[in-house]
């Protein structure tokens, strides 16, 4: 099995061997007698990608803006990893379940703003982060990567979860994918490319380090 | 990139959407903030940010339930108009002559293609009062059922006022021309207006029916005084009026 991430352990639930992190539930995850709570990685793309290709490189305390936090679950388990993080959604519906998860999560930042627009939180996300985590529904999905490299160090890297149905419900996957690829190329070197198949459909994972 | 100072959120105060940020170059906070002396050390400043980002997001929060009331209420009259629709095109439907080029079954009548199409508006309609009562209103939708509570907040013109009016106010909602016919000397007080749909009022005996819905709705005012203030459900207080509700009925 691959390496994890510090913070990040597989442990045993109802027989079987599951990706757990430690820290208050958050959406009815089982916990074990240790505190150690389920990642369902049904319900995170960043945890399917630790499941089956292990560590991307995250460092304790690096910091990570997230993009497209939604209700909070994937945040929720990076920060309970020890990893600081900035977690933008859009939706102000949203703005509850993040409430909740950032309660017990002093290094969880819960921000409701537009992706497309990093300069309005540019006063609030600090700069020289190692990590862009994106997971956007957005026709503007490499434009959003793009624009928001400003708060990545030099040496940053960029996940970026591509929804193709999002971008183009009508060109085929793999087409859409290159498209995006092409308009990263100028802004980030693309290290990996990972179908998410298994769990999420028509979904590619990108790792790319900034140029 | 961008040639514009920087903002940090410290200094405008949370605004960081306001215009003098537009621009922005992200830079390193936490540091500058120890050096401007805004925080002690690092851990201070990603304390206070951390506080003071929940503190806006509760904010947040607040103004979407408020247009979720909104929305409630135009989502309550929209379906009232198309639930009157729905009553005048059934009267009618066999007046109706076969749709023009339209691919129906002979069997179906104009009218009726309406009528179906209309039906499933209303039922879209429903289900979305379903799921804003559940947001807005928990308490109230707890003892009036989603739609009647939809009724009161669109009767009084939000949840806000509803949560203001008095409940005497609220126990003849919908009974205005009533209400007024008896101020004027004409006829006796109204005894309920909307919240007749509610089962303890249809329920209860003529006798009995002025006191039950004077009982409902002063439990149908606390609810939303509690919806409009504290936003959560109350389990005691809800648990409590359907005791109060279960005894009226035996």
């Amino acid at each position: 099995m691959s390496d994890l991430p510090e913070g990040v352990q597989w442990r045993q639930f109802g027989g079987r061997q599951r990706l757990a992190t430690r820290g208050d539930p958050v959406y009815g995850e089982p916990v074990d007698a240790e505190g150690w709570r389920v990642w369902d990685t049904n319900r995170s793309k960043v945890g399917a990608l630790l499941e089956t290709h292990g560590d991307p490189g995250f460092e304790p305390d690096s910091g990570v803006l997230y993009l497209g936090a939604a209700t909070g679950t994937t945040v929720s388990h990076l920060a309970d990893m020890g990893l600081l993080v900035y977690a933008v959604e859009l939706s102000a519906y949203a703005a509850d379940a993040l409430l909740e998860v950032s309660r017990s999560r002093p290094r969880l930042f819960p921000i409701i703003a537009d992706a497309r627009h990093p300069a309005r939180y540019a006063g609030t996300v600090e700069a020289d982060l190692s990590w862009l985590i994106q997971d956007v529904a957005s026709a503007e999905q490499a434009q959003i990567a793009t624009a928001n490299r400003r708060f990545l160090a030099d040496d940053g890297m960029s996940m970026i979860f591509i929804k193709a149905r999002s971008i183009d419900a009508t060109a085929s996957p793999s087409t859409v994918f290159a498209d995006v690829e092409a308009e990263l190329t100028d802004t980030y070197e693309i290290t990996a490319r990972v179908s998410m198949d298994t769990t999420h459909e028509d979904h590619r994972a990108i790792i790319a380090k900034v140029r | 990139m961008h040639g514009e100072a920087p903002v940090p959120w410290y200094v405008t105060d949370g605004q960081g959407d306001s215009t003098e940020t537009r621009g922005a170059i992200p830079q390193r906070w936490p540091a500058l903030a120890v050096a401007a002396g805004v925080s002690d050390s690092v851990d201070g400043y990603y304390d206070t940010l951390h506080s003071h980002l929940r503190s806006r997001l509760r904010t947040e929060i607040r103004e979407v339930s408020e247009a979720e009331d909104v929305e409630l209420l135009r989502t309550e009259r929209l379906l009232q108009a198309v639930e009157a629709a729905v009553d005048d095109v059934s009267d009618r439907r066999s007046d109706l002559a076969p749709p023009d080029g339209m691919d129906a079954p002979p069997a179906f009548t104009a009218g009726e293609v309406v009528e179906v199409a209309l039906r499933d508006q209303a039922e879209a309609l429903r289900e979305l009062i379903d799921h804003l009562t559940r947001r807005v209103a928990p308490n109230l939708r707890a003892i009036a059922g989603p739609r009647l509570s939809a009724r009161l907040i669109e009767e009084a013109g939000g949840l806000q006022r509803l949560a203001r009016k008095p409940s005497g106010t609220v126990q003849v909602l919908g009974a205005e021309s009533a209400l007024f016919a008896h101020l004027q000397g004409r006829g006796t007080s109204p005894k309920h207006g909307v919240i007749y749909t509610h089962p303890a009022v249809r329920h209860a005996s003529h006798a009995d029916r002025g006191a039950v819905a004077r009982m409902l709705s002063g439990k149908l005012s606390i609810a939303a005084r509690i919806d409009y203030y504290r936003g959560s459900p109350d389990e005691e207080f809800i648990a409590d009026v359907g005791k109060r509700l279960r005894e009226v009925r035996t």
